[in-house]
């Protein structure tokens, strides 16, 4: 079920908050999660019944696992069964995600014939083994309170996160339904959560979805062998960009949204990231909550930054190669990931050699600025090509004809035109949904009055934009806005959601 | 509660402010597309008005029609009154049979020769709207008002703005020469007179290269029940309207998959249905292909010389039914064998 598709806001969406509505207003705050759980559960089986065994049994052999990890028992015992439940969330994930791309390279190499049938991906498992994993580590480390099974369910289940995020931690989400406090039925979370919700659908179906129309032709054409001229390399690469980031920022926000309309607050996933000016900053603003797993739990147990910068270095690599393929089994992915690390090292690198510093505000702080955005963006876009082409050729060959290398065929060339004087709108649209992107307000500096999610720094929430206030002219604009989506379900059916693939 | 008062409010505002756009785009386009589809029906309307007793040969079908058989060619051999009713497959199949059923008069014969993907389920393309609403906003009343309000709120902002561009006095004179210079492609019975290669630009040429069959292409020539029913309520009209109907099948690369048993039954089983309706089937989809050579730019454009030998095979397959015409028999749509 989509968020935005006519079944989940219309029948799903009512039905789960009518129901929680009258377990709130009942008092029967414990009911409340297991009939949110009960309602995620429908959520997810909607897809596929046949894997509901699936998410269900990970909660249960991960619940169980992290009792006895948390009891008494001796160390050994309680590592064995850390060991024993890594291994199995890995592996599930492993099989279920990489066992045709590990069968297909090994006949590659070794010329062999080993036959797999295909293994359909289940939704959602990337997110749910990362949190559970996360979980077991934590109670490991003693940092987790015993949660009752209900309680563990519903943070693993939880609707508006289960598929495509935010990867939330147990320790933002369940002290918050667990605390006595809790009034999930204040009106302001329910009119901060529909106008998030409201932005996130906008940014999906009108900004991510329009730019997919210029992008997917070009892609899906390489795909097939033809060369493109420079400028029509450009649109589709920039299109793209614009595509996955509302996409997946959308999405995004509207599962902050609708968490927010239970009176649950989800950490922030997106803060602005093609504003970043260099490549750390990127990360710390893109897919925010990844970042902050690859860190917590892969990154850092490698030995982070403790051990010279050999290894620091070797660590950043490998962190960012595990998030690539985290992403995807190809290897456009490990290349996209590894492009990553690259770009993180020399960054790192060169802020490590400190060749020039600038007071801030200074005209030369700015140039660099503006020169390290540009840098910045580009070898981003470089890196999405590999993560949407089809195949690494068509990769390169995007890449070729960014730079007019590889002489694109002749009949691009009345494409290009065509493209310059029949089709301005395309660009007067990227131009459009880029200046959003770059110059306007993120949902949470929007929103910044009311604390729209976790894991934010003051600073990150200034802006020279109105802030949203309850107020009758922010109301109008979210109902303009809601008009302008609403229109979009006339002109095209719902689209998956970029980010249901990894 | 008020904000969310306010949030009703802000959609209804824009409701109605599209309302008032939609309103005002209603008769006037910018479009070429639509102009030039507006321009050359005006031809054929007049071509149709000129013999407006009826008896006439009436060509509908998309633009395979348009640029595959010159119906003042078949006019002279058959000396039949003939009008060249196809126009563009951007429209969908139920505006063309509605457009033509404006005109159609008893005792007419139609040759209906629609592209195979005509019998897919109806599309609305941006060219059909735009066109609607700038050249032919009447077309609004006679569909549903369910249809109606998919229209207003689907309507795309180009199209909107089109009409719109009405009180721009450069856009006036665009929409004049556009209308001007298409109507100049047409002859005086609305066939396509500007389909020579020698005056072919290159892009044409290189489109005609990248064609693919219709199996690939298209990914498969299938049938849907929502195109045989709206084919079978214009059987039905016709025979109600003493229309004489019959089935011809428009001309088309050649490909080698087209040979293979597979897609060789899928011909024969529109063949068969249509036989099945009762209707005249005029030659049979194989004789209507020709090779890429005899193409001006796309799978079912034929260049001046593939429409010349077009229309000759069209007019030894329509000679018998023609017969009929000059002498004034009014036909029953429905197959006598």
């Amino acid at each position: 079920m989509l968020f935005h598709s006519v079944e989940f806001l219309f029948v799903f969406l009512p039905i789960t908050w009518i129901g929680f509505l009258l377990l709130v207003r009942a008092g029967r705050f414990r009911s409340v999660l297991s009939w949110l759980t009960f309602a995620s559960l429908v959520f997810y089986g909607w897809w596929n019944p046949a894997y509901l065994s699936l998410i269900v049994g990970s909660i249960l052999v991960n619940f169980s696992l992290g009792r006895i990890v948390g009891s008494g028992a001796s160390r050994k015992v309680r590592g064995a069964t850390l060991i024993v439940g890594l291994i199995a969330n890995i592996g599930a994930l492993a099989y279920f995600k990489y066992a045709n791309f590990f069968v297909d390279n090994i006949n590659v190499v070794l010329g062999s014939g080993f036959n797999l049938e295909k293994v359909i991906l289940p939704l959602a498992i990337s997110f749910f083994t990362f949190q559970q994993v996360a979980y077991l580590v934590d109670v490991w480390k003693g940092g987790s309170p015993k949660y009752s099974f209900i309680e563990y369910s519903f943070f693993v289940a939880f609707f508006p996160q289960l598929i495509a995020g935010p990867i939330v931690h147990h320790l933002e989400i369940l002290p918050q339904v667990s605390n006595e406090r809790w009034k999930p039925l204040r009106m302001l979370n329910l009119q901060i959560g529909v106008t998030i919700f409201i932005l996130g659908l906008f940014k999906k179906m009108v900004l991510a979805d329009g730019c997919a129309e210029y992008a997917t032709p070009i892609f899906n054409a390489s795909a097939t062998g033809i060369v493109f001229a420079p400028v029509e390399a450009w649109v589709g690469v920039v299109a793209y960009s614009l595509q996955l980031y509302f996409d997946f920022s959308g999405y995004s926000d509207m599962a902050i949204g609708l968490s927010r309309c239970f009176g649950i607050m989800l950490p922030i996933n997106f803060d602005a990231p093609y504003k970043a000016t260099n490549i750390i900053a990127f990360w710390r603003k893109w897919h925010i909550t990844l970042s902050r797993f690859l860190r917590d739990y892969v990154y850092i147990p490698l030995g982070g930054s403790r051990k010279g910068v050999t290894i620091r270095y070797s660590n950043l690599l490998i962190t960012m190669l595990i998030g690539g393929l985290w992403h995807g089994a190809g290897w456009n992915f490990v290349i996209w990931g590894g492009l990553h690390g690259v770009y993180l090292v020399v960054n790192h690198l060169f802020n490590a050699l400190r060749w020039f510093h600038f007071a801030a505000g200074s005209v030369a702080s700015r140039i660099t600025g503006v020169a390290g955005w540009a840098l910045t963006m580009l070898c981003v876009m470089i890196g999405w090509v590999f993560f949407r082409a089809a195949d690494l050729t068509s990769a390169w060959q995007i890449i070729q004809s960014l730079v007019g290398v590889g002489a694109p065929a002749t009949e691009a060339l009345p494409r290009v035109l065509n493209a310059l004087l029949e089709g301005p709108e395309k660009f007067v649209w990227l131009g459009f949904v880029s200046l959003i992107a770059i110059f306007g307000p993120s949902t949470q500096q929007y929103l910044r009055r009311y604390r729209p999610g976790f894991a934010l720094r003051r600073s990150h929430l200034e802006s020279r934009w109105p802030a949203w206030r309850p107020t009758a002219w922010h109301g109008v604009l979210s109902g303009v806005i809601l008009f302008i989506v609403f229109r979009r379900y006339f002109q095209l059916s719902p689209s998956e959601f970029l980010y249901f693939n990894f | 509660m008020k904000y969310f008062g306010f949030v009703v409010c802000g959609w209804l505002v824009s409701a109605l402010l599209l309302v008032a756009v939609f309103s005002g785009s209603l008769g006037f386009s910018s479009s070429a597309n639509a102009l030039n589809i507006g321009a050359w029906y005006d031809v054929k309307e007049a071509a149709m008005a000129s013999h407006p007793d009826g008896g006439r040969l009436v060509l509908i079908g998309g633009s395979s029609g348009l640029y595959g058989v010159r119906t003042a060619d078949v006019e002279t051999a058959l000396g039949v009154p003939s009008v060249n009713f196809s126009v563009h497959a951007g429209l969908p199949l139920r505006y063309l049979l509605d457009r033509a059923k404006r005109h159609l008069r008893p005792g007419d014969l139609v040759v209906l020769a629609p592209e195979y993907e005509y019998y897919h389920p109806s599309f609305e393309t941006d060219i059909y709207v735009d066109f609607v609403l700038g050249e032919d906003p009447g077309f609004l009343n006679v569909i549903s008002r369910s249809e109606k309000f998919r229209w207003l709120m689907g309507a795309q902002s180009d199209s909107l703005l089109n009409g719109v561009k009405r009180w721009i006095p450069s856009s006036i004179d665009y929409a004049e020469t556009v209308r001007k210079h298409s109507r100049e492609k047409l002859n005086t019975h609305g066939d396509i007179a500007v389909n020579d290669l020698k005056d072919r630009p290159a892009a044409r040429a290189k489109a005609l290269n990248a064609v693919e069959d219709l199996v690939s292409f298209r990914a498969s020539l299938t049938y849907s029940a929502e195109a045989w029913s709206e084919l079978e309520a214009f059987l039905k009209w016709c025979q109600e309207h003493q229309v004489s109907l019959l089935v011809a099948f428009p001309p088309t690369v050649q490909f080698a998959v087209y040979d293979t048993p597979e897609v060789k039954a899928r011909f024969a089983e529109l063949v068969a249905k249509w036989k099945s309706l009762g209707v005249t089937v005029a030659g049979d989809p194989a004789s209507a292909m020709y090779p890429k050579s005899s193409f001006y730019d796309t799978v079912y454009h034929l260049n001046s010389d593939g429409m010349t030998e077009n229309t000759r095979r069209f007019i030894d397959l329509i000679r018998p039914y023609a017969s009929g015409l000059s002498r004034g028999t009014k036909g029953d749509g429905v197959d006598e064998n």
